[in-house]
């Protein structure tokens, strides 16, 4: 188990971590989703053993990161966000070089590299040069530097940033293997989709701080929002927030210049209900979206504004 | 200790992956040192001195400016005599003694006559002192003559300057070398070690930094602590790393210097082997200074830049590029701060001074403390968060 | 027009990045500074050549000698320092120049007409001040030397005065100043003054003032200024290759830009850099004290040098596949050329089987172009052959460069 608490950074002025806890459970893949700047990569790094905390404590299977560091990162994978791979080398001569350097040595080595390669598909690519390859190659490989010494404890920082979907496909697809096997994952992303399809639990992060851990239903549930209304139209924002706010069953989540964003409450009349008394209303609408309670609403509903904004 | 081992061999491996290190670190430095040891004065190991060119105008042309010409090529000076119009179009002459006219004429009868001697720009003013002495030993040998046919009753004027007497010399010089040597250096004892020094530096600074810069900006550092590594085995492994290169490129290009030293009439004093071993002392020592540059900068081709110049600084005030019998004396001091300074010391020791390991310690001391300073730099500057 | 847009937006990016583009001028700055404080001080001025002295006969013979040395004429060039016998390992040590030893006895059996030397220890690390204490030191034994033929009797005199347990008494040393006297009016009209005197000037040429300040510069600064453009050219033409494996060239080529207009531009652009930084250079060799000559010459070579830059470093970029392949390629040929071009040392000291190698390098053109103006002050008919040579070949490759890339971006390879 992963166990975080108290756990704080700061770089001068800016809390980059601010008073995290939270607790991976063996076996599951747990993800931390937040929009960039959260502090995502700041609390993988203090995890990881890169980056010291001013405050808190890490700890993995009870053992401290940075009292027994060496104890800690023999169980632990880590794929950072950079695609941190020697362009000049092979993929098999980076492979072998992390590989040593958790010990692995001979036939074992070999072994583990020709199984890791093929695994994530790199296999007929094994003896060349990593600038030859694409860009979704090289997160394969990045990642496969990871898993190479079969971690007990896997952590991913945005480890599908800047692919294509089917590259991406093809890693969350890895990952779900890994964790199949066994492996804890602890993953980090802003994009909303791969938190929702990968993850057993998930915990939403903003501004350093952790807002809510749940699974998705969970989630969904304790911030008490159904669906979400989308109204596009010519209203000024006065006008809007004054009317929204006054609709039963209805929480206004924002205005802002010809939108307008409502969530439909659960314990309120319901959408069929809400949606006509809106309509009618004095305020001109073109459009409306209904989005169904996702993480998506529940983000927007803990933080008042889209995870892209 | 493994680890160390095998982050500093892989260095060494992406270090030789690189083409353009490979060529620098084994093709350059040798095309340098021929080109400037050809250039300095090449291997003809003459037994004691350089032969000074000097070209004559000879506007008198009479039997004493023939006599002090004679006297001249006695001197060890490649005497190149030229007609007036000759020598003002050559362009190779690099400095000119002009013999006046009536110059015998004004020498019997007393009257000083004053030689001329036309030093163009920007030619060694070391190399013109030695001529300007050696004309004036001539000149004075021939008044000695005078003074001793005329003390002897010849009249000059009549029977003009007579033969040099075969007496021996009641004071002479006895000239030889300091250290073991019998020989003086050729122009590739200076150019191999100044050149070898060089280059072993350039390699540390330009693609030691830059490759460590590039790997933090890749992420690799913060990868490699996220390994079971500790941090200080990373720094030893990057150091180790660099010396590993230092010390290829040291063994390959001293490899080169021992089959030139077998097979043409090169001479490197003491022994290839013995220079091997300083080059490896001085990469041992400057190894941690790549590693410190690497850690200061963010961008691999600024620290290459800057490494750059720092090379070429150090090389030439520490003496790689020229001897320090150049430079001034505040010059000559400021080597003394500088390891490539300890390291030209250490090696004109042995190829020049024909000194052993043993006599050059106290310099080979010197260059540890300053590994010392320069792993205290790399500790400090070797950021991976 | 979109020619013009790459110009300017190459301009922008060094403006942009000004650490950069001063690290690109660093390196030939750094050299000429470097050169000039150790070369700087022409004619000799700056060299103090220290000698040991070891005086192990302290006789009236060793001290005379030691006296000539540290006369006031010798003493800007000479540093004499007294030693005993540790003078030996200083030497070993490489502290002096030249150890004079003067034996024991020396002056006795020089006084008894006995041949006697005097030991010169020489440092072999050096090659021309030990030779410079070498010939002082042989000049001071030929006096020596003459006089004890001429002065035989007198000197014989003195020897036995001073063997003598007793002082000598003043009419035996007044017999003696008289003879000397006597002997030296003799020879009076050989040696005061000496007969054959010896003056040493140094040329300069009518349009060149070697002493004003820039006279060594103004020797190197032309092939390190060549050396910094070639480098300015390669950080330029670089680009080419980096906005292919960026995708940037790809990007360019969907607005409306031609590749023969994204050529053109680079050529441009890659000129006027290179012409703006050799402006720079020879502006900070003007406010050295560098005095350039004729300022139609030196506009001149530095177009023509640019052109070659510009030329050359185009034709190298468009051969290779990489930007690290062209780094390492074009590198080579800068230092080469520099090497043997006449860039870090005089050409004239160059050994003449080399002369041929040189001449084919546009490093020598152009410094050769630049010494002919500045050190003779040779008019634009003087050095019309090396701008032709500069322009031709630098259109030249130019030309066949920007064709190669032209057919290289055709067939999508670029």
């Amino acid at each position: 188990m992963i166990k975080i608490e108290g756990l704080q950074k700061s770089y001068g002025e800016i809390k980059a971590v601010d008073g995290i806890d939270l607790e991976v459970h063996d076996g599951e893949i747990f993800g931390l989703l937040g929009p960039n700047g959260a502090g995502k990569t700041t609390t993988i790094s203090m995890i990881s053993g890169v980056l010291k905390p001013d405050a808190g404590r890490v700890t993995i299977d009870d053992a401290d990161i940075w009292l027994e560091p060496k104890k800690v990162k023999r169980s632990l994978g880590v794929v950072p966000q950079e695609i941190a791979v020697y362009e000049d080398l092979t993929a098999r001569d980076n492979l072998s070089f992390w590989g040593s350097l958790h010990a692995l040595r001979g036939k074992n080595l070999r072994g583990r590299i020709d199984d890791a390669l093929g695994r994530v598909g790199l296999a007929d690519r094994a003896d060349s040069l990593v600038k030859t390859f694409s860009g979704g190659m090289k997160r394969r490989l990045n990642l496969c530097m990871g898993l190479l010494h079969r971690p007990k404890f896997l952590l991913l920082d945005e480890p599908t940033v800047g692919i294509d979907p089917q590259a991406r496909l093809s890693i969350l697809e890895i990952v779900r293997e890994v964790a199949g096997a066994g492996t804890t994952v602890l993953y980090t992303t802003h994009y909303m989709e791969e938190a929702q399809e990968l993850c057993d639990r998930i915990a939403i992060i903003d501004h350093g701080k952790i807002l809510t851990i749940g699974t998705l239903d969970e989630l969904t549930r304790q911030s008490g929002e159904g669906e979400v209304l989308k109204l596009i139209g010519s209203f000024d924002e006065m006008t809007a927030t004054r009317f929204l706010s006054g609709v039963p069953g209805v929480k206004l989540l924002r205005v802002m210049e010809d939108t307008a964003m409502v969530s439909v409450r659960t314990d309120g009349p319901g959408l069929l209900a809400v949606l006509p008394s809106i309509l009618e209303s004095d305020l001109t609408i073109d459009d409306v979206s209904i989005q169904k309670p996702s993480l998506q609403s529940v983000f927007i509903s803990l933080t008042g504004r889209e995870l892209r904004d | 200790m493994r680890s160390v081992f095998i982050i500093a061999l892989h260095d060494l491996r992406v270090t030789l992956r690189d083409r353009s290190a490979v060529m620098w670190m084994f093709l350059l430095p040798l095309v340098f040192a021929t080109f400037f040891g050809l250039v300095m004065g090449g291997s003809a190991g003459a037994p004691t001195d350089a032969t000074a060119h000097l070209t004559v105008v000879d506007l008198d042309g009479g039997p004493m400016s023939r006599a002090l010409l004679a006297e001249l090529q006695d001197e060890r000076l490649e005497v190149v005599e030229l007609d007036p119009d000759e020598a003002a179009a050559s362009k190779e002459k690099i400095r000119t003694l002009i013999i006046p006219e009536a110059f015998g004429h004004a020498v019997l009868s007393g009257t000083q006559s004053i030689l001329r001697l036309e030093k163009e720009p920007n030619t060694s003013a070391e190399a013109a002192l030695v001529v300007q002495a050696r004309i004036v030993r001539a000149a004075t040998r021939l008044i000695g003559r005078m003074i001793s046919a005329e003390s002897n009753g010849i009249d000059l004027q009549i029977s003009g300057l007579p033969e040099r007497s075969e007496a021996p010399s009641m004071v002479t010089v006895e000239t030889s070398f300091a250290g073991r040597r019998n020989t003086a250096p050729s122009g590739f004892s200076q150019s191999v070690p100044g050149h070898a020094t060089m280059f072993v530096l350039l390699i540390a600074l330009t693609y030691g930094a830059s490759g460590l810069a590039s790997e933090r900006r890749a992420g690799i550092l913060r990868r490699l602590v996220t390994s079971p590594v500790s941090r200080e085995q990373i720094i030893a492994g990057k150091i180790l790393g660099r010396l590993v290169v230092a010390g290829l490129q040291v063994t390959v290009l001293m490899g080169v210097a021992a089959v030139a030293q077998k097979f043409t009439n090169l001479d490197f004093g003491t022994g290839v082997f013995q220079m091997w071993v300083v080059l490896m002392v001085y990469a041992a020592s400057i190894a941690p200074l790549g590693v410190a540059l690497g850690g200061w900068f963010n961008e691999p081709e600024r620290a290459a830049n800057v490494g750059l110049l720092i090379t070429m600084a150090m090389a030439a005030f520490g003496g790689c590029w020229w001897p320090l019998e150049f430079v001034s004396r505040p010059l000559q001091i400021l080597a003394l701060a500088l390891p490539t300074g300890w390291t030209m010391r250490s090696l004109h020791g042995l190829t020049s001074f024909g000194h052993t390991l043993g006599e050059i310690t106290p310099s080979l001391g010197i260059l540890v403390l300053f590994g010392f300073l320069f792993t205290v730099l790399a500790i400090r500057s070797l950021r991976v968060e | 027009m979109a020619a013009l847009r790459i110009v300017l937006r190459d301009l922008k990016r060094l403006i942009r990045n000004p650490v950069r583009t001063a690290l690109l001028f660093a390196l030939p700055l750094m050299l000429a500074g470097i050169f000039t404080l150790v070369f700087g001080g022409d004619g000799g001025d700056g060299i103090s050549i220290r000698v040991l002295v070891y005086d192990e006969d302290d006789g009236i013979v060793s001290r005379l000698l030691q006296g000539v040395g540290s006369a006031p004429e010798m003493d800007q060039k000479l540093e004499l320092v007294p030693v005993g016998v540790e003078g030996f390992e200083m030497m070993e040590r490489g502290e002096a120049s030249a150890l004079v030893h003067l034996p024991a006895g020396f002056s006795k059996t020089f006084l008894d007409g006995e041949p006697t030397t005097i030991q010169l220890l020489k440092n072999p690390a050096e090659r021309f001040l030990p030779q410079v204490v070498e010939e002082g030191v042989g000049i001071g034994a030929e006096i020596l030397s003459e006089g004890s033929r001429i002065f035989r009797p007198e000197l014989e005199t003195i020897g036995k005065l001073l063997d003598s347990k007793v002082f000598p008494a003043d009419l035996a040393v007044a017999g003696i100043a008289s003879g000397v006297n006597a002997k030296l009016r003799g020879l009076d009209k050989w040696l005061f003054p000496p007969v054959i005197d010896l003056e040493t000037i140094t040329i300069t040429s009518p349009d060149t003032d070697a002493a004003n300040g820039g006279g060594i510069l103004a020797f190197f600064l032309p092939g390190l200024a060549m050396m910094g453009v070639l480098f300015l050219a390669q950080n330029a033409t670089r680009d080419i290759l980096q906005d292919r494996e960026s995708g940037l060239l790809r990007h360019l080529l969907t607005a409306p830009v031609s590749p023969g207009d994204y050529l053109m531009g680079k050529c441009l652009s890659v000129l006027v850099v290179t012409v703006l930084g050799f402006v720079f250079l020879i502006g900070i060799g003007s406010l050295a004290g560098v005095d350039w000559g004729s300022p139609l010459n030196t506009a001149a070579l530095i177009l023509a040098a640019s052109l070659g830059a510009t030329g050359t470093l185009l034709l190298i970029m468009s051969l290779v596949g990489t930007e690290r392949q062209g780094d390492a390629l074009s590198t080579i040929v800068i230092m080469v050329w520099c090497l043997v071009g006449g860039a870090f040392f005089p050409l004239s000291q160059m050994p003449s089987f080399l002369e041929s190698v040189s001449k084919s390098t546009l490093v020598y053109w152009a410094v050769d172009g630049f010494q002919k103006t500045l050190q003779t002050g040779a008019g634009l008919a003087e050095i019309l052959p090396n701008l032709l040579i500069l322009t031709g070949f630098g259109m030249g490759f130019l030309l066949i460069g920007a064709f190669v890339l032209r057919r290289r971006m055709a067939q999508g390879v670029l």
